[in-house]
Formats: C-alpha cells, sequence, structure tokens
C-alpha cells in the first residue's frame, strides 16, 4: 500500500445535527491500533453517525435512509418539530464539522444547515466550509463556495468512493441477498471501484463528439452540394476561356469602334468641306439667275439702242440743223410768231416782254393780226430744226445711256460668267450627290457605331458575368477544397475517435475481467481469512458479462470433483473451444456446485466481499496511470452482528487488516462476543 | 495467474494491440485521467471540449 496516498479521519463535531446535540468524536488511531470502535445500543446514533460522514462531505438524502422517512432533515427532530408550531421561533442552526488528513495536511469540512420558519411552513439553506492547515500550522480561510469545495473535495475523497468505503448494515445484507438489490449493490460497488463508470463516461463523450463530427461532415456535404472539386475545376477553365473569348470580342470591337470613330471623323472633316461647296453651288445658282437676268437686260438696252438707232433721229447731223436757221434769219417775219400765239398773248395779262396788256399794246397786236399769214413756213421750219436739234440730243443722250447700259450689263454678264467659271472651278462634282453619300456613310457608320457599342455591352456583360461566376467557381472551389481538407480532418478524427472507443471498450472489458478476477482472488484471500469452514471458497459471478453479479459460495472438493469430471468429459474443452475464458470457465463450474448460505454465514461472505473491494480499491495500481487507487478508511456499521463461533473471532482478529482507519460500530450485545 | 500479473499495465497493453501511435496514446492518457478528474468532480462539463482538443490536436500532429 502506498503510504503517502492515506486519508485519516481525525474528529468530528456535531452540533444540533439529527440525534447529537453537541458532541465531537475523536478517532484517535496508530498504526498499531487502526480501528475506532463506536458502541451504542440499537438506536443510539450509530448509523446516524455512518450517514453523518456523507453528510458533512456532500450531503445525504435522510429519505433513503430505511425507516427514517419520518426525519428526512439535519436537524434535530425536537427542533425541528417546535420550529414547525411555534410562529416565533428563531431560526435554528445545526453543523456537522469533519476534520481529515489527507497527504499530511489536515482539511476541516463544516456543514451547517440553517433552519426557519416561512410562510409557515419550516425551509432551510445550507452553507459549507471548507479549510486546511498550511504549513505554518495556521488555518486557511474558508472556502464557502458550493461548486469549489465539491470539487476540492473530489479531489481527496470523492462521492463515488466515500459511498463505497461507507457500509451500513442495510448495504452489507443486501450483498449476501441473492436478487435484483445484492446485484444493483454488488454491481454498484464494481462498478465504482472498477472505474467502469469512468469507462461508460468516456464512451458517451466518444459518441458525443462522433456524432457532432458526423453532423459537421453532414452540412459541409450540403453546403458542397452536388458539384464536385473536378466539376467546378472544369467550370472554371471553361470561364477563363469564354473571358479571353471577350477579351478578343472587346479588342475587336474596340478596332473596329477606333475605326468607325476615326471614319465618322473623316466624313464630318468632309461634310464640313462640303458645306462651303455648297454655299458655293448656292451661290452660283444665283449668279446664274442674275447672268440670265443681266443678259435679258443686254437685250433689252442691246433692242432700244439699236431702235433709236432705226428711228433715224441719230442721223440728223449738226450741220443740217445749222443750214435750216441760217435760211430762216433771212425771213422778215420772226420764226414763231403766229396767229395762234398772237392770240395766245392777247389772252394773258401781260405781254411776253413784260408789259402790261394796255390798249396799245392789244390793239398792236390785233392789227398784227390781220397782216400776219395764215402760215408761217420760217417758224415751223424753225420749229422743227429745233425739234430735230432737240431729238437728237434726246436720242444722243439715249444711245449714250443704251449703250451705257448695254456695255454694264455686257460687264455685269461678264463678271458673272467669271464667277461662275471660278466657282465651277471649285465644284468639280455634284456637292449635294456627295453630301448625300456622305451622309448616307455618316448614318451607316453611326449605325454600325450603335451596333459595335451595342456587341461592346453585350460583350462586357457576358465578360462581367463569366468573371463573376468564375470568381464563385474559384470560391467554392476553394470551398469545396476547404471542405475536401476539412472532411479530410475530420474523417481522421472520426477514425480516432474510433480508436479511442474501441481501447475504452476494450479496456473496460479487460479491466472489468481483470477487477473480477483481482476482486475474487481478494475475495477468496478474504474468505478464507474470515471464514471458520476452509473447506469452501467463495467467488463473485458475473452473469452475462458486467451486468449481473452475485456472491456464491461453494465447496471447494465438489468444485474440484466437478472440474475433473468436465476434463474428462471433454466438456471442458468443447467449453474453451467456444471460447469461453479461464474465469468464465470457473464460473461455470461455481454456480454448478454453489450452495445455500447461513446467515452468519453471509454476513462473513459481505465482510470478505467488503475487504476484497477495500483491497482491491487500496492496490497500488500506478501501472494503469490512472492513480486510482488511495488508502481511504473503512467505515462499517455492525460488523459482528449475526456472526458466531470461528467466523466471529476470525472478523474481529482480521477485521483491522481492512484499512490502515476503520471506523466501526458496533452494538453492546455483538462486541461482547468479540470482547470475549 | 496472480492479480498483480494481470494488472500489469493493461490499459498500455491494449492500446499497443490496437497499435496506437505516441501522439495517439498521449491524447488518450490526456482523455482518460481528465473523464477520470470529471467524474471524481462530478462535473462533465468539460469533458466533450477536452476529447474534440484532444482529438484535434493528435490529428494534427499525425
Amino acid at each position: 500500500m502506498r503510504k503517502n496516498n492515506i486519508m485519516k479521519i481525525n474528529y468530528i463535531k456535531y452540533h444540533n445535527y439529527r440525534c447529537f446535540k453537541d458532541l465531537t468524536v475523536k478517532f484517535e488511531t496508530t498504526s498499531n491500533k487502526n480501528i475506532s470502535l463506536v458502541m451504542g445500543v440499537n438506536g443510539s446514533g450509530k448509523t446516524e453517525m455512518l450517514f453523518s460522514f456523507q453528510w458533512v462531505l456532500y450531503g445525504f438524502n435522510f429519505k433513503s435512509m430505511r425507516e427514517k422517512e419520518e426525519t428526512p432533515y439535519s436537524l434535530n427532530s425536537t427542533l425541528y418539530h417546535k420550529l414547525e408550531v411555534d410562529r416565533h421561533a428563531n431560526s435554528v442552526d445545526c453543523w456537522v464539522e469533519l476534520s481529515f488528513t489527507n497527504k499530511g495536511t489536515e482539511y476541516f469540512m463544516k456543514r451547517t444547515e440553517t433552519f426557519m420558519r416561512l410562510n409557515d411552513k419550516v425551509s432551510s439553506k445550507v452553507k459549507v466550509e471548507l479549510s486546511h492547515t498550511e504549513s505554518n500550522g495556521e488555518r486557511t480561510i474558508p472556502e464557502t463556495n458550493k461548486d469549489i469545495v465539491e470539487e476540492l473535495l473530489s479531489r481527496i475523497i470523492p462521492r463515488s468512493i466515500l459511498e463505497g468505503i461507507t457500509f451500513d448494515g442495510e448495504r452489507m445484507k443486501k450483498l449476501n441477498i441473492v436478487g435484483d438489490q445484492s446485484i444493483e449493490t454488488i454491481k454498484n460497488v464494481i462498478s465504482l471501484v472498477t472505474n467502469e463508470k469512468l469507462f461508460e463516461l468516456c464512451s458517451g463523450e466518444i459518441k458525443d463528439v462522433n456524432g457532432d463530427i458526423h453532423k459537421e461532415k453532414m452540412r459541409i456535404n450540403r453546403q458542397a452540394g452536388n458539384v464536385s472539386a473536378e466539376e467546378l475545376e472544369k467550370e472554371i477553365v471553361e470561364l477563363e476561356g469564354t473571358i479571353d473569348d471577350k477579351d478578343i470580342n472587346l479588342h475587336g470591337i474596340k478596332t473596329n469602334q477606333e475605326k468607325v470613330a476615326n471614319k465618322l471623323a473623316e466624313i464630318s472633316i468632309k461634310l464640313s468641306e462640303l458645306k462651303d461647296a455648297e454655299e458655293l453651288e448656292q451661290k452660283r445658282k444665283g449668279l446664274e439667275k442674275d447672268l440670265e437676268r443681266a443678259k435679258k437686260n443686254f437685250e433689252q438696252t442691246t433692242d432700244i439702242f439699236y431702235k433709236r438707232l432705226s428711228d433715224g433721229y441719230a442721223l440728223v447731223t449738226d450741220q443740217l440743223v445749222g443750214d435750216v436757221k441760217q435760211s430762216l434769219e433771212n425771213v422778215d417775219i420772226p420764226a414763231g410768231l403766229t396767229v395762234e400765239a398772237v392770240k395766245s398773248i392777247l389772252k394773258r395779262p401781260k405781254c411776253i416782254c413784260g408789259c402790261d396788256m394796255n390798249a396799245d399794246v392789244v390793239r398792236h397786236l390785233t392789227e398784227m393780226l390781220s397782216t400776219l399769214p395764215p402760215d408761217n413756213i420760217s417758224s415751223t421750219l424753225l420749229y422743227m430744226a429745233n425739234q430735230f436739234e432737240g431729238e437728237k440730243k434726246r436720242t444722243g443722250n439715249l444711245l449714250k445711256d443704251a449703250y451705257k447700259a448695254m456695255k454694264s450689263n455686257e460687264d455685269e454678264v461678264a463678271s458673272i460668267k467669271a464667277q461662275l467659271a471660278e466657282i465651277a472651278q471649285s465644284l468639280i462634282t455634284n456637292v449635294s450627290e456627295t453630301v448625300r453619300e456622305l451622309g448616307k456613310e455618316h448614318d451607316e457608320q453611326l449605325q454600325l457605331k450603335g451596333r459595335l457599342l451595342q456587341d461592346e455591352e453585350r460583350c462586357y456583360r457576358d465578360k462581367d458575368k463569366a468573371e463573376k461566376r468564375l470568381k464563385e467557381a474559384k470560391a467554392e472551389l476553394q470551398a469545396e477544397s476547404g471542405n475536401q481538407e476539412q472532411l479530410r480532418v475530420l474523417n481522421a478524427q472520426q477514425n480516432l475517435l474510433g480508436l479511442f472507443k474501441k481501447a475504452i471498450e476494450k479496456i473496460g472489458e479487460r479491466n472489468s475481467e481483470l477487477s473480477l478476477l483481482s476482486i475474487n482472488d481478494y475475495l477468496s484471500k478474504a474468505y478464507m481469512l474470515l471464514s471458520e469452514d476452509s473447506g469452501r471458497s467463495i467467488y463473485l459471478c458475473q452473469h452475462e458479462k458486467k451486468e449481473k453479479y452475485r456472491l456464491v459460495t461453494y465447496v471447494k472438493s465438489k468444485y474440484d470433483d466437478l472440474r475433473i469430471r468436465w476434463t474428462n468429459s471433454g466438456e471442458l474443452r468443447t467449453l474453451k473451444d467456444e471460447g469461453l475464458s479461464e474465469s468464465e470457465i470457473h464460473e461455470k463450474l461455481v454456480l454448478r456446485v454453489a450452495e445455500g448460505k447461513s446467515t452468519g454465514q453471509s454476513k462473513v461472505n459481505s465482510l470478505a466481499f467488503a475487504k476484497a473491494i477495500l483491497d482491491y480499491s487500496n492496490e497500488d495500481r500506478a501501472a494503469d496511470k490512472l492513480n486510482v487507487s488511495h488508502d481511504y478508511p473503512f467505515l462499517i456499521d455492525s460488523p459482528f452482528t449475526e456472526l458466531s463461533g470461528k467466523n466471529l473471532e476470525n472478523v474481529a482478529q482480521y477485521i483491522h487488516t481492512f484499512a490502515n482507519q476503520i471506523i466501526l460500530m458496533a452494538d453492546d450485545k455483538s462486541y461482547s462476543g468479540v470482547a470475549l | 495467474m496472480t492479480p498483480k500479473n494481470m494488472n500489469q499495465n493493461p490499459i498500455e497493453d491494449v492500446l499497443e494491440e490496437l497499435h496506437f501511435t505516441k501522439a495517439q496514446k498521449e491524447g488518450f492518457w490526456k482523455f482518460l485521467n481528465y473523464a477520470k478528474t470529471c467524474q471524481e468532480t462530478g462535473n462533465n462539463k468539460q469533458l466533450k471540449s477536452q476529447l474534440e482538443e484532444v482529438v484535434r490536436d493528435v490529428v494534427e500532429k499525425e
């Protein structure tokens, strides 16, 4: 046994706890004297004390105590009932303090339950305090957080172990009653000391984590959909090809657009140039009209000129007119004096010479009338000569004007013709037609530009779409790769969990088998030590593997005989061939020769089992690295009851070997037998 | 066969039989010891995350 893992109980103090009002029980043990005996008559509180160890450490359900259901609380029943009936009662504390030493450190665990009356009902609240002595001997400030206290305690004495080392009368009885109760009790005890629960816990967690991984894998698979990485890679290549094609198309479109732009610019320049030409054309047309008009004017003025010439007035010469006038100077009657002229003068108020028309003048003129010839040739000739002269001047002027106009029109025509010749030089081609052609071409180019723009937009759209999808596909591929990697990791994790599970199952199975063998070995030794009948042995049978346990005693000689018979008959060989282990075959043989037990024998069986369990739990199994081994104290109630003779003697003699510290409760009667 | 002989190192034996690698063994022991602490404390809240961590670590190492 490892001495460094020894745990020892020093004392337990009570205040108002159940049947203990104020009490301190010290357990002073030495290596030679490791038993603390608590004696008392039935009902004095021995079992209460046993359970108080559980209550102070982890709390205890008093309802589980047989025939104690009427006081299912920690407080002293008298105080509790007083609290129930007295409306003015104050709150009452009950507490238990346990001192124990573990690995050289002394601990103080105190559990206080304060009871109070609240709304006509008794309620309570619990307070825990755990402290320990430090190297300087001083006691630490108690830890009062329940969770922390439980955690600290569990490192020293786990609840499961506490239950495994506390044997009350009920549990002892249960061990030996063949039935569900005993099976359950043994199973629980075995389970506690063989780490079965630990392996169950491990298996459960492995299953749980495995389930989570499975769910995660399902989620990833769902997320990934049905598209494989290969398909995505193929799609990416296609999309990249599409994008390249679109780039080429766009390049072509841009080139064409540049061409169209250049063409349009060219056309614009041409059109701009042609606009000037068009203006010239318009001017030309105007000039042509002007030319027509000028020609017409020229013709008219020419006609007038020639008409003047043909009228002959232009033929009257100055010599002719002079000769006529010279001839007339030789005539006595002044030219121009005619009857009509005199008559006209007579009608006037004044004479043509300016004198007033008096009677003398009138008379003179009247007389003249009578002297004048009826026709005055001279006057006529003069008149005609003057007329010719005047006409000559007028015709001359007209001819001058006509010539001038004709000349002017001729010049204008010449000028227009010159201008037209100049315009004609500029307008070699038909301007309008060219403009129309160019306009048509311009329109075509614009249409082409529009189409190119549409193509460009479509190309960009397709390219954007392809790029977007490419991005998505790449992300999907990356995610798919990530998923694949994740799935690979998850699969590896599942494989590892599978391996862990297999190991746990195998270890659990082997541990159970080894534990059973080990416990049976300790059981057999304990039985030999305690039982009066050396011809018998005991075996902890396990039916249906780990599910049911049963303590069975048998006569060794009967077992040996049966084994020989089975060996001879070949049955043992058959069982081995069927794959049964040695322990299973042994169990079969034991069950064949199992026998009933007397009450005293049953008690020995229970004690042997308790010792086997303690020996097993105190066994140094450091090799398994779980460090489950620990030398705990043994608390047992009424171990001597129902024992007699050699059995009682043996138990009394060897009970000190059960553990390093034994707290033993016994009544007077049973102990008197031991004392004797 | 005595119990002592049988209990030499059953867990290690099983791990050897199942061809556990060094990392797997370390992880397994870590988990098992933590499970034991959890069992003793009655507080299993962190055991699952501990197992997850162990499994992750081992797979990462492998």
